[in-house]
């Protein structure tokens, strides 16, 4: 199961996986039954134009809040969905029209650990089946021409001929091949005292039943002879086993089923399939979100040992940031189906550019004295649906620091209470007789505290078209004043030269 | 010293199943001052979450509360009950196991009051959110009104009930005080345009705004300690955050006692001055918020802090605890140290000198308790527990 690593064509830097305009969109509605009741199908745009390169060899981190698109966009970038639009690239090819060897050749190289441990076992085939699975199918293990074989022969007292070694050229199909030579180590010997009758016996030291030596006894020397004996199925249930040992499980544990495992021990057996196939790339789907803490860290570590050991590249999908922080080599956060931010994590984590990653960073509760009572300036209100995202930035609904219009003086808090007010409009969510009882002056002065003069007018202009139940009027007025670039114009996120981004128009 | 409003000894809870006895909860002791947040902190399976169950009694079967008191101070009810239940009465408390069935269900709500987990499976999905906390209000209404014959309910949801409702008009009466009462509570959680809202089904309501709707139910009956288990673990962490803002903001305002359960040692940081460390049913740690993250004296306590990621300072390796959550079926437990397997720090005498209640750790002052061997002595290398007999102590898989 040797491989030398294939020749990469130069992807002009060294990313792996290059992610490009990634969308994914889901069909609401659009059945028979809706077309009779004549409903509009809607899409729900779960990733919206995602971009950004996995680079060789890195963990890069995909965080964000649930719903944010993250995990579609681990399984579509995958092939596991179709996408909607978009092109990935995998070692310089486009994953979506890759033919049907080449797609083979893909699966192999890219593998992925779901989040629930519980669901992602199949309950009735036991773990070594689960593990030897993907090898089966690709019709695993297969000698590698390019490794070449050897016997390390050790030959017993009273063996006074020659012995020669032949090895079978499909030897690596047992042993792991080490600098392109799979080696084994046979004994020859024959027993004290023995008569001349008695035949020489070889044998090879470790692997069981799955490889034999015979000999053969020639006129002057001795021919030893190195072949697999054992099946396909009992040398990929080895490899389980060895697998399973390499993930902190034991290697006699192939015959059981998933349901005698604890959750920490399920995640470590669907990382051992994950490895089965020798990949490159693994996507890592909250892989320690179900895990218990103690449990959690120990598959952390393993994780980091196996990407070392194995020259893995990671795309780790979390919303554990003390998780991501501790394992990751740059970190893209994610909030509604886009890319907000993306760089190294260090910098990600100390010096936060998008208003996003920091309200983010500033929610985690951090388990020390010093975080005792610590209030935390919350974003208001949930992530709005991806039916029908805003405009432009798709944060601008919450970010405590949307952009005011150059040409207008106000507060930043109050230019948030005005946007907060619009919204309200917009979705007429205001009563207008609650409006009308409270006089539109005197409601401003408690929604929207903090301003004055024109902007007052303005927004009293608007108050009073609701008051009258006027929403669109309210609405346009609002918009002629406060409009700001973060509706109208959508940030660029677009990886820069380094590959980070910053979607956001302060940051221009 | 402040005032403790509830003092539980010894609680210990059992689920007698068919593969055995499991002992989810062990003797265990905690208090809960006036105006404080407790944190119950630990693993899946620690037993917290029964911990919780059985304050209020709602322990169900194959489970029941074999043994231990819940001491709950109610000057009126321990004058009440002193002369009919004596053995249920200590100056101002009430033991409330002991005290008659009515009576505890009658606490539910006044004295004590939940939050769980999963908001959306504590809601009922077919009648509106703010029908649903009307109905808690009308309960406490009519409770407060006639202690003696409470009804748990207002109204079943069967088929049966059904039809009896359009029967007898009143079985399921509501008063407009009490739905005008609902709007209230869902305005003082934070919940915009409250009489709309009210007026929804659970699931036009996003997470944060269930679990907010779920707090407001509970604050129906003005509760003095609300129990809230894992109550943000179904969240993001900008909603947490609000919720978290919110149960503080409750909590002084209204000046509730908190029990808050959660494994999340940050929001444990954040919420609670005194904390209280579980593993297998018992609590092993116990002290102020201070005492337990930096003095920790429990292997158990230190390596749960060690096996956190530390989003300001990341280090290169975590130092996580080896091994599994034991099994907490009697047979398999045995009487040693429940840690003693995975334990760093094991010695001999684990095996043998099993405290059944927390010591008072010897490095500072009472209020810091240990159920370790560790408490009053150092560790001494020499009687280290071999990783052999580690082995030979847990089961042989």
């Amino acid at each position: 199961m040797t491989e030398t690593a294939p020749e990469r064509e130069s992807a002009g830097d060294d990313a792996l996986v290059e992610v490009r305009n990634l969308r994914k969109y889901y069909q609401d509605g659009g059945g028979l039954l809706d077309r009779v009741l004549g409903r509009e199908a809607t899409s729900v745009k779960a990733v919206d134009g995602v971009s950004f390169d996995v680079r060789e060899g890195e963990t890069l981190g995909l965080v964000g809040e649930s719903g944010c698109g993250k995990s579609t966009t681990g399984e579509t970038l995958l092939r596991l969905r179709e996408a909607t639009d978009g092109t990935v690239a995998f070692d310089g090819e486009n994953v979506f029209d890759l033919d049907d060897e080449s797609m083979s050749s893909f699966r192999r190289r890219a593998q992925i650990v779901f989040q629930d441990p519980f669901s992602s076992l199949d309950p009735r085939m036991t773990v070594g089946a689960v593990v030897a699975e993907g090898m089966r199918i690709h019709g695993l293990p297969e000698s590698d021409p390019t490794v070449a074989t050897a016997a390390e022969l050790t030959v017993g007292d009273g063996i006074d001929r020659t012995v020669e070694v032949s090895v079978a050229e499909d030897l690596d199909r047992v042993v792991d091949g080490d600098d392109g030579v799979a080696r084994v180590s046979v004994t020859v010997r024959k027993d004290e005292g023995a008569d001349d009758e008695t035949p020489y016996e070889a044998s090879v030291d470790g692997y069981g039943d799955l490889l034999g030596a015979t000999v053969e006894d020639r006129d002057t020397d001795l021919h030893v002879e190195v072949t697999v004996t054992g099946s396909a199925n009992a040398i990929r249930k080895k490899r389980a086993g060895d697998l399973l040992e390499r993930v902190g499980l034991s290697a006699d544990q192939v015959d059981r089923y998933p349901h005698e495992f604890s959750g920490g021990q399920r995640q470590r057996v669907g990382i051992a399939r994950a490895l089965a196939l020798d990949p490159e790339f693994i996507v890592l789907d909250e892989p320690v979100s179900a895990l218990d803490v103690s449990v959690q860290a120990q598959v952390l570590n393993l994780l980091d040992e196996l990407q070392d050991e194995f020259g893995l590249t990671y795309l780790f999908i979390a919303h554990d940031l003390s998780v991501v922080r501790h394992i990751c080599d740059r970190v893209a956060v994610m909030y509604l189906g886009r890319v907000a931010e993306l760089g190294p994590t260090d910098e990600i984590f100390e010096n936060p550019d998008h208003p996003y990653t920091e309200a983010l960073l500033e929610s985690v509760p951090r388990a020390e004295v010093a975080e005792q009572g610590r209030r935390v300036a919350t974003l208001a209100g949930d992530v709005p649906s991806p039916r029908n995202p805003p405009s432009g930035c798709r944060f601008r609904t919450r970010c405590p620091k949307v952009i005011p219009p150059d040409d207008i003086e106000i507060e930043q808090a109050a230019f948030r209470a005005v946007m907060n007010l619009r919204e309200e409009i917009e979705a007429e969510n205001l009563d207008p007789d609650e409006v009308r009882a409270a006089d539109p002056a005197a409601y401003r002065k408690e929604e929207v505290p903090g301003i004055a003069g024109e902007n007052a007018g303005v927004v009293d202009e608007a108050l009073e078209a609701v008051a009258d139940g006027d929403f669109d009027t309210a609405a346009e007025t609002l918009r002629d004043r406060f409009e700001t670039v973060c509706e109208t114009t959508p940030p660029d996120d677009s990886p820069g030269g380094d590959g980070t981004v910053v979607a956001c128009h302060l940051h221009d | 010293m402040a005032d403790e409003i509830l003092k539980v000894r010894d609680l210990t809870t059992r689920f007698f199943t068919e593969e055995g006895q499991v002992n989810a909860v062990e003797h265990v002791d905690f208090d809960v001052r006036d105006g404080e947040v407790f944190g119950i902190v630990g693993e899946s399976g620690s037993g917290k979450s029964v911990t919780a169950l059985s304050l209020i009694d709602l322990v169900e079967t194959p489970g029941r509360i074999v043994e231990g008191e819940v001491w709950y101070r109610d000057a009126d009810l321990a004058e009440e009950h002193r002369d009919s239940h004596p053995e249920a009465v200590d100056g101002d408390y009430v033991d409330v196991r002991q005290l008659p069935e009515a009576t505890r269900r009658w606490l539910r709500g006044p004295a004590f009051a939940t939050i769980f987990q999963d908001p959306m499976s504590s809601l009922n999905p077919s009648i509106t959110v703010g029908e649903q906390i009307a109905e808690a209000v009308e309960v406490q209404r009519r409770a407060r009104a006639n202690p003696r014959r409470t009804r748990s309910r207002t109204q079943g949801y069967g088929l049966g009930r059904l039809i009896a409702g359009a029967v007898l008009p009143s079985q399921g009466y509501v008063s407009e005080e009490s739905k005008q009462r609902a709007v209230e509570l869902l305005e003082r959680v934070g919940i915009p345009d409250p009489e709309q809202r009210a007026e929804e089904y659970p699931h036009e309501f996003s997470g944060g705004m269930l679990q907010r709707a779920m707090v407001a139910q509970a604050l129906a009956g003005e509760p003095d300690v609300l129990i809230a288990d894992e109550p943000t673990t179904a969240l993001d962490v900008t909603i947490q955050a609000q919720i978290l803002n919110l149960l503080t903001e409750l909590q002084e305002e209204e000046d509730m006692s908190v029990v808050l359960i959660t494994h999340n040692l940050g929001v444990i940081a954040r919420m609670c001055q005194r904390v209280g460390v579980m593993y297998a049913g018992e609590v092993v740690e116990r002290g102020s918020l201070e005492d337990v993250f930096e003095n920790p004296i429990h292997p158990y306590t230190e390596g749960l802090l060690g096996s956190i990621p530390d989003i300001e300072d990341p280090a290169p390796r975590l130092s996580p605890i080896e091994g599994n959550v034991p099994s907490l079926l009697d047979a398999e437990m045995g009487e040693k140290c429940y840690f003693a397997d995975r334990c760093p720090k094991a010695m001999t005498s684990c095996l043998t000198d099993i405290e059944e209640h927390e010591a008072p750790a010897a490095t500072d002052d009472t209020d810091h308790l240990v159920r370790c061997i560790l408490a009053d002595r150092e560790y001494d290398e020499s009687e280290a527990l071999g990783s052999a007999a580690k082995q030979g102590v847990i089961s042989d898989d």
